[in-house]
């Protein structure tokens, strides 16, 4: 029941509420401006027209979106957890009978949800505003293959990993403004260097060669590594660090 | 709950985004070169439905034969023939795939879009979502400060 209550305060925290409406938007203006190409490429035979639109689809997540979501998932776990800390807010917080590592995982689960719903929610929303004038292609599209349920996991993957290092550094780092910097760091610190075997350009390649339905599910075997192992670990390591941690 | 109100007004502010991106991509240079594969068709999928103009050469002044089909009603939405070269505009009536084979000789064909309009049915959705979240919000909010007054 308490635990309902942390929840529901967390939810409704207005500067969070509001980076996710600003991410949600950014993001849909993004996807929505990616889509503005013609394609050709995918299938030529009249029986399988639907997976021409994979093409579509399958090349919507690109460093735009990355930024975004870094940007997004950073500012809010860094304002949930390293701000409130900043300005004193947290004491009376954590004055509740209640374990920091839980009111830690329950700030991770809110999170999550905010930026998953602000990067996958925006690009359903710009798929519908897009391809629904033709409802049955775009739902063979969709359903054919469980090409839904592949999307819908690889834009999960890509939102823990973001959001399990945003929380780590806002765990770890002493304030704000360090938070922020460490964070974009070790978030874009890959993508500098040209790393191509480590997010992001993990999976930018891996959602583009997703279009082939044949090897989806072994590049969807690839991402498990980065998409769960390394943000679960990371998870684990920020609650055992959010417990020994002083609030202050 | 805030969360509710946010998620409406997310709705409204993303809808109108997007019918702003829309119209800034309203004259949008795009083209394309259209290749036959070996069936014998060329496919191209397009971002909205549009107008669009298709210029189409022979070799030698021969006769070629165009057909344009749309996938999603399975019908033929244009038909250009010509010998030695042809040009058309024409509109393709909503986004997605659409297929083109050819009688005779292959020609090579270039595609251009001349204008980008959404289609209709999109238009109606997005004015749809826009209007009921907007009114949801707005109800929302009416509520709330009614509660507050009573207090």
């Amino acid at each position: 029941m308490r635990l309902r209550t942390i929840i529901k305060w967390e939810l409704d925290d207005p500067i969070r509420n509001l980076i996710f409406l600003v991410g949600f938007v950014l993001f849909s203006i993004s996807f929505k401006s990616n889509i503005y190409n013609i394609s050709s490429g995918g299938s030529t035979s009249l029986n399988y027209t639907f997976q021409n639109l994979w093409t579509i689809y399958f090349t919507m997540f690109s460093s735009d979106s990355y930024l975004i979501l870094v940007l997004t998932s950073l500012l809010i776990s860094v304002i949930g957890i390293r701000y409130e800390r900043d300005t004193k807010f947290a004491l009376s917080l954590y004055a509740l009978p209640i374990k920091k590592w839980k009111i830690s995982l329950i700030k991770f689960f809110v999170d999550i949800i905010f930026s998953y719903i602000a990067f996958f929610g925006s690009y359903l929303l710009v798929l519908i505003y897009t391809f629904s004038d033709i409802p049955k292609l775009f739902k063979e599209s969709l359903t054919v293959n469980h090409t839904i349920f592949y999307i819908v996991t690889f834009f999960l993957f890509v939102s823990l990993y973001v959001l399990s290092i945003s929380h780590f550094v806002s765990t770890i780092a002493p304030n704000t403004f360090a938070a922020l910097l460490l964070g974009i760091v070790f978030l874009y610190l890959p993508r500098f260097l040209g790393l191509l075997d480590l997010p992001p350009y993990l999976f930018m390649q891996a959602f583009l060669h997703m279009r082939n339905p044949i090897i989806r599910k072994q590049i969807m075997e690839n991402l498990v590594l980065w998409g769960i192992f390394v943000p679960l670990l990371i998870l684990f390591a920020s609650l055992v660090l959010s417990e020994w941690r002083d609030v202050k | 709950m805030r969360v509710t109100k946010t998620l409406l007004l997310v709705f409204l502010i993303s809808t109108l985004a997007i019918l702003g991106v829309q119209h800034l991509n309203e004259n949008k240079p795009l083209g394309i070169s259209l290749m036959f594969f070996e069936n014998g068709y060329a496919h191209f999928v397009a971002p909205s439905s549009m107008i669009v103009k298709m210029s189409c050469f022979s070799s030698n002044d021969e006769f070629f034969g165009i057909n344009i089909m749309d996938p999603e009603t399975g019908k033929k939405i244009r038909a250009i023939k010509g010998s030695g070269s042809a040009e058309e505009v024409f509109l393709l009536p909503h986004s997605g795939p659409y297929y083109i084979s050819y009688e005779g000789v292959m020609p090579s064909c270039t595609l251009k879009v001349v204008k980008i309009y959404p289609s209709k049915k999109i238009l109606e959705l997005e004015y749809y979502i826009g209007t009921i979240s907007a009114l949801l919000l707005s109800l929302l909010i009416w509520r709330e400060k009614n509660e507050n007054n009573n207090c």
